[in-house]
């Protein structure tokens, strides 16, 4: 406790913390703020798509009119129908309605994976019609019902900026192997660099064991990490209930989540332990390298 | 106290010490004299355990000299680069009093003999030389180790501080105490002993040196005539 105790006073005396966690609080609006611009251009990007989709629909529709009646009406009738669906979702999109652009999205999937558009795929050729999968379809249908039924807005993971989302993304960089690496880089060359210089020694000299020190500074570094990982978290979950948007509506919950994904909550428990383990093994890792440099400098 | 038996050391294939002895038997001042770079910091790294030898032994009150038995029998005066500039003195105080289990006022009474109590609550990038050579005692005596060895203590020191320094490393020897001081500053080492150990080709030569002056003179047969 002794040496915890000195590790943390030296730390505050030497401001490190401080200019780790402003590091930190700055890096995470930073990412808010870009967030926020790929959620705008997510949006934009839909609405593009289904822009281009309805004038691919009228193109085909145009071309269907050689074929032979009882293939080429259900197939107009049935294009018509996406049309309006895609209209809708156009609609829903501007005007933020998510429960109506799951439904607008939830019918034009019914309508695609219904038989007439797969027999008229057959006769138009893949290519001209959306390249629609029917496993995909059904798994993206199955979610939006999901998601209609609880009221859970879409959202698209690194484009989200609402709460939950947010700071799962978030967190989710931080326990990237990059992120990791930079952030033992940081605190390790800041902060154990005197195991290179004669103030190892005097640690050493008041210690009686040799691995006192090195396992009470790794714990220490660990305990840092954990708090600026604690502080970013506070940041990103301010920030998000602040200043956070859903992409188009609907709500955002901790524990509930679509089929085939992870409650929010759940992925944050486990974004935690993945950077506290990276972290761990960089920061153990690091200082058996510093430690060798110190020993091989000695002769 | 201290017994040094064979020991050979060498520095990045450079041979520092070879087959060199040491005994220190009894209680008292000892000088460890040597030009800079001859090898008197590494003599002392290597008594402390620091530096691990090629061969030879260092047993220190009959035990060799692991981790364990040089945190309980010795004290340490390096250098004042082990120092944390953005710590203050009390800070590094705290932690030697902490890890040695010793009584604040023991700290603060060795404290005030060397007159350091007033700048304690600095940090030490504030500090002049020496003020830092002063912590560094204070650092050094607190333990109550018995066997004391100084870095050059006496480095940047003004005439009051030598004459506190000077009369704490004579308080050490009259309490039991087996203190080892390297310095190059013959004059002022003289003023606390006369049993110079000289380190010279490698090997460590003892020495009573009668004054000052004899001191000198054998300096500058040992090391100037080489040169």
């Amino acid at each position: 406790m002794t040496v915890l105790r000195f590790e943390w006073r030296r730390l505050w005396a030497s401001r490190l913390a401080w200019g780790l966690a402003l590091t930190l609080v700055l890096l995470c609006g930073a990412v808010f703020g870009l967030t926020t611009v790929r959620q705008a251009q997510l949006r934009h990007t839909m609405q593009a798509a289904l822009t281009a989709r309805q004038k691919g629909l009228a193109v085909q529709t145009a071309m269907w009119r050689e074929l032979p009646p009882t293939v080429r009406d259900p197939a107009m009738q049935a294009a018509a129908q996406l049309q309006t669906q895609l209209t809708r979702q156009q609609r829903a999109l501007r005007q933020r309605n998510n429960r109506a652009f799951l439904q607008a999205r939830i019918r034009q999937a019914e309508l695609e994976l219904s038989p007439v558009p797969v027999a008229l795929r057959e006769v138009v050729g893949i290519g001209n019609l959306k390249a629609v999968v029917p496993a995909a379809t059904q798994t993206q249908l199955r979610q939006d019902r999901a998601c209609l039924q609880q009221g859970l807005g879409i959202e698209q993971s690194g484009s989200a900026t609402r709460a939950p989302n947010f700071v799962v993304d978030w967190l989710t960089l931080l326990a990237t192997p990059l992120a990791s690496t930079i952030a033992v880089l940081l605190v390790i060359s800041a902060w154990g660099f005197p195991q290179l210089s004669p103030q190892h020694d005097w640690m050493q000299l008041n210690l009686p064991n040799r691995w006192g020190w090195p396992v009470t500074h790794w714990l220490a570094v660990m305990g840092l990490w954990l708090l600026l990982l604690g502080l970013s978290l506070g940041v990103a979950m301010g920030l998000a209930l602040g200043l956070g948007q859903p992409l188009i509506g609907g709500t955002a919950g901790w524990l509930t989540h679509a089929p085939g994904e992870v409650a929010p909550l759940l992925q944050l428990v486990s974004e935690l332990g993945r950077s506290l383990v990276t972290f761990g093994c960089g920061a153990a890792l690091m200082m058996g390298l510093v430690a060798f440099g110190a020993h091989w400098r000695r002769g | 106290m201290l017994t040094i038996e064979d020991l050979s050391f060498k520095f990045h294939r450079q041979s520092v010490f070879a087959h060199a002895q040491m005994q220190l038997l009894t209680p008292g001042v000892f000088g460890l004299v040597a030009p800079n770079g001859s090898g008197k910091s590494t003599l002392l790294n290597l008594i402390a355990g620091l530096l691990r030898p090629q061969s030879g032994t260092i047993t220190i009150d009959g035990q060799p000299n692991t981790t364990r038995q040089v945190f309980k029998q010795v004290a340490y005066l390096q250098d004042n680069r082990v120092l944390y500039p953005y710590l203050t003195g009390r800070a590094h105080l705290d932690f030697v009093a902490a890890t040695h289990h010793l009584d604040q006022a023991h700290v603060a009474a060795v404290a005030e003999q060397l007159k350091a109590s007033a700048f304690l609550d600095r940090r030490v990038r504030k500090y002049s030389l020496g003020m830092k050579q002063r912590l560094l005692m204070v650092m050094a005596l607190v333990t109550d180790a018995p066997l004391i060895l100084l870095d050059e203590p006496l480095n940047g020191l003004d005439p009051t501080c030598l004459r506190l320094v000077h009369e704490a490393i004579l308080a050490q020897a009259s309490q039991g105490k087996t203190v080892l001081v390297s310095s190059h500053n013959l004059p002022e080492l003289s003023r606390v002993t006369q049993d110079i150990w000289f380190l010279h080709d490698q090997q460590l030569q003892h020495e009573v040196v009668s004054s000052e002056q004899a001191a000198a003179t054998r300096y500058a047969e040992l090391y100037e005539a080489v040169e």
